[in-house]
């Protein structure tokens, strides 16, 4: 028997807008220097590590973290979930940045986790508190609160309509919010976006995470309803055909293979074959994707961000050279 | 006389530096707080070095770097990076320029670590109990005054 479920027929929109957020606390010991300091290393460096080390070891079993030693001599203590990361970076930007790692939109639930670790650090630990300026961090950007809310927005549909500069430009307008490319490059790469809050003085926790909600919510609504009109005008899915050749037939004919093109063309390729535009197994008609892509991934320097924005996007390189 | 590290509390302590052709002026002034968390023996390398012990006591004098930290001005007006928590007080006029401009507020509202606030409560119950430990003695009721003793023992063990 077939089942109605009016719900499908009102979905608007078939893809999920891919979103990443990453809510970061960042803490320093009082009456030490912090790491920016050129006495920070090595003695006070160990003094931090052994405190935290010590307070984990002891007090911190049911937090169950795997310890990592980082290149740049940092401490990382890391929980693995299902579909989130909590840790603790040690003696990286400052003495100890608390963090969240998800890969969804931004949940009160999670804010609230790194509050908790947050406190029971702080039952051990003598953080740098001043009543005027907050915690005090070694950039002057965190000072307050200390909390960072990072969002990773994959926004192809709005981009390839109005524009990434045009879309910039919008986020520009709002004084609190700071929208850059990936890890806070200039240009955005593969149409992902990264925005974060710019007050952290004068604000409370709550109203930053309201803030930063407010905007993803307004943001997904619009990039969703682009999506809808994307996927249901013939005259766009050509358009949408035509620039992914167009795009396509550059890094082949011309070898411009920069991270920001096979990156940008990677992420429509992938946003039309979620949205149904494009087949799943062929890529785009009349363009031998799979020599273009392989070429495009042979120059393309897989390190750092660009190994983020694959695995954000979806797309680990063994999957698209199956795929395409 | 005012705190040489962070120029605003008294000072209750006075270092002095012995070393051949050390003058008069080679002395720090501390307060209580800048006595329990400054390295004054790294300091005081770091001013032997350059033939001078480095101090700022003027408060109107504009400061060039971090008593503590001896982190230049130039590198938090150039990067907007500060090295220990005391460049918040040897820059705040710095600070309060660029948070006007760069904040949404020039006050913390946002959470308070339990442990200061813990820090707090007993150090206002402590100047209390100093009070009226004084005030016993002077009206000649001394085993209340034994009593409170006992007290300012219990919360200076706290601090």
């Amino acid at each position: 028997m077939k089942v109605f479920l009016p719900w499908k027929r009102t979905l608007p929109s078939l893809g999920v807008v891919r979103e990443k957020t990453r809510i970061v606390l960042a803490r320093n010991l009082s009456g030490l220097p912090f790491p920016s300091s050129r006495f920070f290393r090595p003695v006070f460096a160990e003094e931090v590590r052994t405190k935290v080390a010590e307070v984990i070891a002891r007090e911190g079993k049911e937090w169950k973290f795997t310890c990592e030693e980082q290149r740049d001599g940092a401490l990382l203590f890391l929980r693995k979930e299902k579909h989130r990361k909590i840790g603790i970076l040690v003696n990286g930007e400052d003495h100890l940045r608390i963090f969240l790692e998800r890969m969804s939109s931004l949940r009160w639930a999670d804010f609230e986790s790194v509050q908790r670790l947050d406190r029971f650090l702080e039952r051990f630990l003598d953080y740098a508190f001043d009543p005027q300026w907050g915690y005090l961090t070694a950039s002057s950007q965190w000072m307050g609160t200390g909390l960072r809310i990072f969002l990773w927005l994959h926004l192809p549909a709005l981009s390839f309509v109005y524009g990434e500069q045009q879309l910039l430009q919008w986020f520009q307008e709002r004084p609190e919010i700071v929208v850059s490319g990936c890890g806070g490059a200039k240009e955005p790469v593969a149409h992902v976006f990264e925005v974060t809050n710019r007050y952290t003085l004068g604000v409370t926790e709550r109203e930053i995470f309201e803030w930063m909600s407010w905007i993803e919510r307004k943001v997904v609504r619009w990039e969703r309803s682009i999506r809808d009109v994307l996927r249901n005008s013939d005259l766009h899915r050509r358009t949408l055909l035509e620039k992914l050749r167009e795009v396509g037939k550059d890094i082949v004919q011309d070898g411009d293979t920069k991270d920001k093109k096979v990156l940008d063309f990677l992420s429509l390729l992938r946003f039309g074959q979620e949205e149904g535009i494009f087949a799943q197994g062929r890529g785009c008609n009349g363009v031998n994707t799979r020599s273009l892509v392989e070429r495009g991934l042979q120059a393309l320097p897989l390190r750092g961000m660009c190994e983020d924005i694959l695995e954000f996007l979806g797309v680990p390189l063994g999957r698209i050279r199956d795929d395409v | 006389m005012r705190c040489d590290f962070c120029g605003h509390h008294e000072a209750v302590v006075v270092v002095y530096l012995v070393e051949d052709g050390a003058g008069t002026q080679d002395k720090l002034f501390l307060c209580r707080k800048c006595m329990v968390h400054v390295s004054i023996a790294r300091l005081i390398e770091q001013g032997l070095k350059e033939g001078r012990v480095r101090k700022e006591r003027a408060l109107n004098r504009k400061r060039r770097h971090c008593p503590f930290c001896l982190l230049p001005l130039r590198a938090f007006l150039e990067g907007g990076v500060l090295g220990c928590p005391y460049c918040y007080s040897a820059f705040a006029r710095e600070i309060t320029r660029w948070v006007q401009e760069g904040q949404a507020g020039n006050r913390h509202r946002g959470s308070v670590p339990w442990r200061y606030l813990r820090r707090q409560k007993i150090q206002r119950s402590l100047s209390q109990a100093l009070r009226d430990f004084e005030r016993c003695v002077a009206e000649e009721r001394y085993e209340q005054a034994e009593r409170l003793k006992k007290l300012i023992e219990r919360l200076r063990s706290l601090l």
